[in-house]
């Protein structure tokens, strides 16, 4: 009788937090609509994923790993890494970049202020850095580049660039960038700093839901 | 002298989780000295090392199906608090403790100008349900549910918010609705029946070293510190019990002097 009781109250737990989340789902699915959304789009949500910030371990991992607790947004001395306060899915309050309006310094410090290896200790040695951290892929829009398409001598992606000669190589005199996919580790600095509107050089993600 | 010290670590903290990320979007220099606590109760960064909340641990346990042993060692030092001392946690620290007892104040004043409110009363184990449910849907979605819900989880976030995206996230929603709730409806609702991180707590703290105990043959039953107790407990049977947080609230009104912090296995004198 007594385990009885004890399988109700439980079930009845389980019903009450169903209940919460399930009405919280129906009131927070309309999503905020300012401005940024549109930037949060094109930084990699479109692929049911978003730019993590560097020592990430695969998608799914990271948001049963991720507590929510901030300390990497605190810590981020260039104020790169941003938060959403949906309740509509699981990415809820977890960290991730947009690397349109700010690219990865590679500063290492998010990694490890990271209590609970959602994001893996990474040293802030230069060669640890290139070897182990891999957040997505700059692409070259060779329709849209300057460069390309012979308007301007730019070239401002290899400047900025942490590994340049590794990462984006530049040919020609007009300064074509094109990227080598096996040494670019995804900061984003390149995608901040492209003067195109739409931004002919962007990051992809290599990691996303569906082939963790 | 316990309730203003009580009432110093509580606004201490309350501050701390306020000013530091306010101050943090600055740069000051004086925070980057590693004696400057960084995160929030939830999870925190001091000397180097990291202290979270047990909670924070159990669920990220159930989440991820898997136990990531530095993360483990990161609850160590509130467990250890809280074998030895009991839920000091929820008495002493916890920001969503000190809101709920001026938005108790608030009901009394409330109470005052004529306004009839109800108080439901349920029963205090409720919130073991919560955490075993809790734990379930945790384990089942794979999302982090506690931290949604926890209010000094909730808090700090959404100072976080406020400092660094200029704007409250969602759960504001949250800790107003347990207000206005506690202050119309149940008085103290979700720390005395709720509260998944004071259940854990509690669990964990119930064979502690600290106990309020007093002598029942000095007691002149004026019956104060039930009323007083803020988690509506009857202090002279259940300080030893798992529910008491070792506030301390009925040890300073007691007018005979009956009740008192004491050792579990001291005899009383």
């Amino acid at each position: 009788m007594r385990r009885r009781n004890f399988l109700k109250k439980l079930i009845g737990g389980i019903l009450g937090w169903t209940i919460g989340l399930g009405s919280s789902l129906l009131f927070f699915t309309q999503g905020r609509t300012d401005s940024r959304q549109a930037n949060i789009y094109l930084s990699g949500f479109r692929h049911g994923s978003l730019l993590r910030p560097p020592g990430a371990v695969e998608e799914l991992l990271f948001l049963r790993r991720c507590i929510q607790c901030f300390q990497c947004v605190e810590v981020c001395p260039i104020q790169a890494i941003n938060v959403l306060d949906s309740l509509s899915s699981n990415i809820a309050n977890t960290p991730f970049l947009i690397p349109r309006e700010k690219g990865c310094n590679l500063c290492m410090k998010c990694n490890q202020v990271c209590p609970s290896g959602a994001l893996l200790k990474i040293g802030n040695d230069r060669n640890a850095i290139k070897r182990k951290v891999k957040m997505g892929v700059a692409v070259v829009d060779e329709l849209t580049c300057y460069s390309y398409i012979k308007r301007a001598i730019c070239g401002a992606c290899y400047k900025v660039c942490p590994f340049p000669d590794e990462a984006i190589e530049i040919q020609g005199s007009y300064f074509r960038p094109t990227v080598n996919k096996e040494k670019c580790v995804g900061c984003g600095l390149c995608e901040e700093i492209c003067p195109t509107k739409t931004k002919s050089i962007r990051i992809d993600l290599i990691r996303t839901m569906t082939n963790t | 002298m316990l309730q203003p010290l009580r009432r110093i670590i509580q606004s201490l903290v309350v501050s701390l989780i306020i000013f530091i990320p306010l101050l943090s979007t600055q740069n000051t220099a004086i925070l980057q000295h590693p004696a400057v606590p960084k995160g929030s109760p939830w999870s925190l960064t001091l000397f180097g090392y990291h202290i979270s909340d047990p909670l924070a641990v159990l669920g990220t346990i159930f989440a991820s199906r898997e136990i990531y042993i530095p993360f483990l060692w990161t609850a160590v030092v509130p467990i250890i608090f809280t074998v030895l001392l009991g839920k000091v946690y929820c008495g002493w620290i916890c920001p969503m403790n000190f809101i709920s007892e001026f938005n108790d104040r608030l009901r009394d004043l409330l109470k005052k100008t004529g306004y009839r409110q109800h108080n439901l009363v349920f029963k205090h184990h409720h919130k073991y349900y919560v955490l075993g449910g809790g734990l379930f849907i945790t384990a089942l979605l794979g999302i982090q549910t506690f931290a949604l819900v926890y209010p000094p989880a909730v808090l700090s976030r959404e100072v976080f918010y406020l400092a660094f995206f200029h704007s409250f996230g969602a759960g504001l929603y949250w800790i107003f609705f347990i207000l206005i709730f506690e202050l119309t409806i149940s008085r103290r609702w979700w720390c005395r029946y709720c509260c998944p991180g004071g259940a854990l707590l509690s669990l964990v703290g119930q064979y502690r070293l600290l106990v309020i105990r007093g002598n029942q043959k000095v007691c002149k039953d004026c019956l104060k510190c039930i009323g007083l107790c803020p988690l509506g407990l009857n202090p002279l049977q259940d300080g030893i019990g798992r529910e008491c947080n070792n506030c301390g609230v009925c040890i300073s009104k007691c007018p005979e002097n009956v009740l008192g912090f004491n050792l579990r296995f001291a005899s009383l004198n």
